[in-house]
C-alpha cells in the first residue's frame, strides 16, 4: 500500500519530511505569492518562463485569497503573537488561523491533535486564545 | 496545509550557457524544471521563495553538461489525511461532489455527506440540501471537509473528502 497510509493529522503524524516543517498561514502564502506575481509581471522578458502563469500557481493564489483571514502583515504577525508560546506545533497554530474556530469544541473538532493524552492545554487559555484570535481577524486594518 | 521547506534539485546545463549570465541560467531553470511540478512526498511545489546555494558544477566527461546542486526553499501544498481544510465546490452530481483545495482536487462521495442532504438534480443549479432548505450546496459554493485519504499518481495527488464529521459542511458567513 501506498506509504501515506501511516500519516494522519490528527494525531500530528506527517512523516518525517513535514513533521518540523514551518507551516504558512493561507494570509501568509496570498502575500508572498502576490510578491513574485508583481516581480514577473515587471520583468518583461518574453522567453522566460512565466512563473506567475503556472496553473498550480494560479490555483493557490486564488484559494490564499479566497479563504484568507489575515490578509495584511501585521494581521498575521498579531495572529502569530497570539498563537505561540501556548505549547502549539506548527501544524496546529496554522490549523487554528487558517479555520479561525470560534469555540473550543470547534477548535477540538478541527485539530484533534489537542485532545492528544500527553496534551494538557487548559481550557481557559484556549479560549482566551480563540477569543482574541477571532478579534484579531474581525479587527484587522 | 501550505509549508515553507527546503529542498534540493539538480540542474544539467548546455554549455551554450557558460558565460556571465550562467547563474542567472541555473536560476531560471530551476524555476522552470520544480515549479508546478508535484511529488507524493513533498507535495506541489507552488513557488521557489529562496535559492540557498548553488554547489560547484559538475562536467559531465564525454558530454559537456554541467550538473549543479541547487539547495532552495519553497511553498508547498501537501495534503494529509485528517486533516480539515475549506475548499470551493467545483461541480455536484448524484455520486458525490468535487471540490478544490487551491491546487488540489478533491473528490467527496455521497456516502460522505450526511444522509439528511439530497441530491436535487432538477434545481438549478444542481445542489445537495436538505429537506427544509437550511444547507444548499451548489458548484461556486463554499465548504469546510476533511481529508481522509490520498492517492498518488504519476500526474498529482488527488484527496478523498468527508462531510460527515462534526461542525464540517458549508461554510456559512
Amino acid at each position: 500500500m501506498s506509504f501515506t497510509e501511516q500519516e494522519d493529522a490528527s494525531e500530528l503524524k506527517l512523516g518525517p519530511e513535514f513533521e518540523n516543517a514551518p507551516c504558512l498561514f493561507n494570509g501568509e502564502v496570498a502575500l508572498i505569492l502576490q510578491e513574485i506575481k508583481q516581480a514577473a509581471e515587471k520583468t518583461v522578458d518574453d522567453d522566460l518562463w512565466d512563473r506567475a502563469e503556472d496553473q498550480n500557481f494560479i490555483n493557490a493564489l486564488l484559494y490564499c485569497e479566497r479563504f484568507n483571514n489575515f490578509k495584511t502583515h501585521e494581521a498575521v504577525q498579531n495572529a502569530r503573537k497570539i498563537l505561540n508560546g501556548h505549547g502549539l506545533y506548527e501544524f496546529e497554530i496554522a490549523l487554528l488561523a487558517n479555520l479561525c474556530p470560534e469555540t473550543e469544541p470547534l477548535a477540538k473538532a478541527y485539530v484533534p491533535s489537542l485532545l492528544l493524552p500527553e496534551r494538557n492545554i487548559p481550557s481557559y487559555e484556549l479560549r482566551d486564545m480563540l477569543y482574541n484570535l477571532k478579534l484579531a481577524q474581525r479587527y484587522q486594518n | 496545509m501550505f509549508y515553507h521547506i527546503s529542498l534540493e534539485h539538480e540542474i544539467l546545463l548546455h554549455p551554450q550557457y557558460f558565460g556571465p549570465q550562467l547563474l542567472e541560467k541555473v536560476k531560471t531553470k530551476l524555476y522552470t524544471e520544480v515549479e508546478g511540478t508535484c511529488t507524493g512526498k513533498y507535495g506541489f511545489v507552488i513557488a521557489v521563495t529562496t535559492i540557498d546555494s548553488i554547489g560547484a558544477g559538475l562536467i559531465l566527461p564525454g558530454q559537456g553538461y554541467v550538473v549543479y546542486p541547487v539547495k532552495y526553499k519553497a511553498i508547498v501544498f501537501r495534503p494529509f489525511k485528517g486533516e480539515v481544510l475549506d475548499a470551493v465546490v467545483r461541480q455536484v452530481n448524484k455520486v458525490g461532489m468535487f471540490a478544490e483545495i487551491g491546487p488540489l482536487s478533491c473528490f467527496i462521495s455521497h456516502h460522505s455527506i450526511p444522509a439528511e442532504m439530497e441530491f436535487c438534480p432538477n434545481v438549478n443549479p444542481q445542489c445537495y440540501k436538505t429537506k427544509d432548505e437550511d444547507v444548499v450546496i451548489h458548484a461556486e459554493g463554499e465548504i469546510r471537509l476533511k481529508i481522509v485519504g490520498t492517492r498518488v499518481d504519476a500526474t498529482g495527488i488527488f484527496a478523498i473528502g468527508t462531510l460527515m464529521d462534526d461542525y464540517l459542511g458549508l461554510i456559512s458567513s
